[in-house]
């Protein structure tokens, strides 16, 4: 039974570990999700990955190109759509 | 839509003002315009192309916009849809589209995400180039997951932001995200493997 309700919760928990690490729970599911993530080392190892994979993702923001060069190129086609006007 | 509004002599002239205002708002929002529009077309040249084309088309509809409202999300928006229109090369797959717009429950996606701790691939992102073959990830994740990516992981937005810009149900961002994130790590599982940094034969015990 209490293997039963382990699961349970785990599966719950991982259901909404997405949610959980972009923040988009409410701060009472948090906590109940942060509470079983400290107790239960399956699921707080789930979690770090995950975590990492978002925290590896965040670094691709990243410019490709000359935000100066394209910022000027941009403002005269700005004058040039408002001269044509 | 926003991108369909007309012409600007419909609302008539735009005089320096304008253009000066437009400039003080949108310009410093740039570089997050042309990352998003590089994570749409994956090459400089065209991104670059998109930027230009989207400032014209939100400095035509200037004044149809609101003050108050979010001008980065106004301007991705119209980013989104001007590459929809324009600049798209790959017809969508309608076995993606079905994956992609289904607001289906995410629990078997969930479920079946690796135990990274028992396939041995704990210390993975020490191990492995990351940044890279993330980048060659993103290459290959279908227009519809990339939007997505680009959108709540690389520009930071809620799901509720990103539901918008992209006009989709809030469900349906969270499913594709899922997926996208999914096929991802999928995808640096198997550079590890390729490399010899984890051996999965399948299973992890």
């Amino acid at each position: 039974m209490s293997d039963e309700k382990k699961v349970r919760d785990c599966e719950s928990v991982v259901r909404e570990l997405w949610d959980f690490l972009d923040a988009e729970l409410d701060d009472a599911t948090a906590a109940e999700i942060d509470a079983h993530l400290e107790a239960c080392r399956h699921c707080r190892s789930h979690a770090d990955f995950e975590q990492r994979l978002v925290d590896e993702l965040a670094g691709l923001r990243r410019g490709h190109t000359d935000p100066e060069a394209l910022r000027e190129r941009v403002r005269a086609a700005l004058r040039e759509a408002k001269a044509e006007s | 839509m926003l991108d369909t509004v007309g012409p600007y002599y419909l609302f008539g002239m735009i005089d320096d003002a304008d253009l000066k205002r437009f400039e003080d708002v949108a310009l410093p929002l740039l570089p997050d315009v042309s990352r998003f529009a590089f994570s749409l077309t994956r090459d400089t040249d065209e991104a670059d192309d998109l930027v230009q084309e989207t400032y014209l088309k939100a400095y035509r509809a200037w004044r149809t916009f609101t003050p108050g409202t979010n001008v980065r999300s106004w301007l991705f928006t119209i980013c989104k849809n001007t590459f929809r229109r324009r600049f798209r090369r790959e017809k969508l797959r309608p076995d993606i589209e079905k994956e992609a717009v289904g607001d289906e429950d995410a629990m078997p996606i969930v479920m079946s995400h690796v135990n990274a701790e028992q396939l041995g691939l704990g210390d993975l992102f020490d191990r492995l180039d990351v940044v890279p073959a993330l980048e060659r990830g993103m290459d290959d994740l279908p227009e519809l997951f990339r939007e997505i990516v680009a959108l709540v992981d690389l520009e930071g937005l809620s799901y509720h932001e990103a539901a918008e810009i992209l006009e989709i149900p809030v469900g349906t961002v969270r499913s594709r995200l899922f997926r996208a994130r999914r096929r991802l790590q999928d995808h640096l599982i198997e550079q590890a493997r390729d490399m010899g940094l984890a051996s999965l034969n399948g299973g992890g015990s």
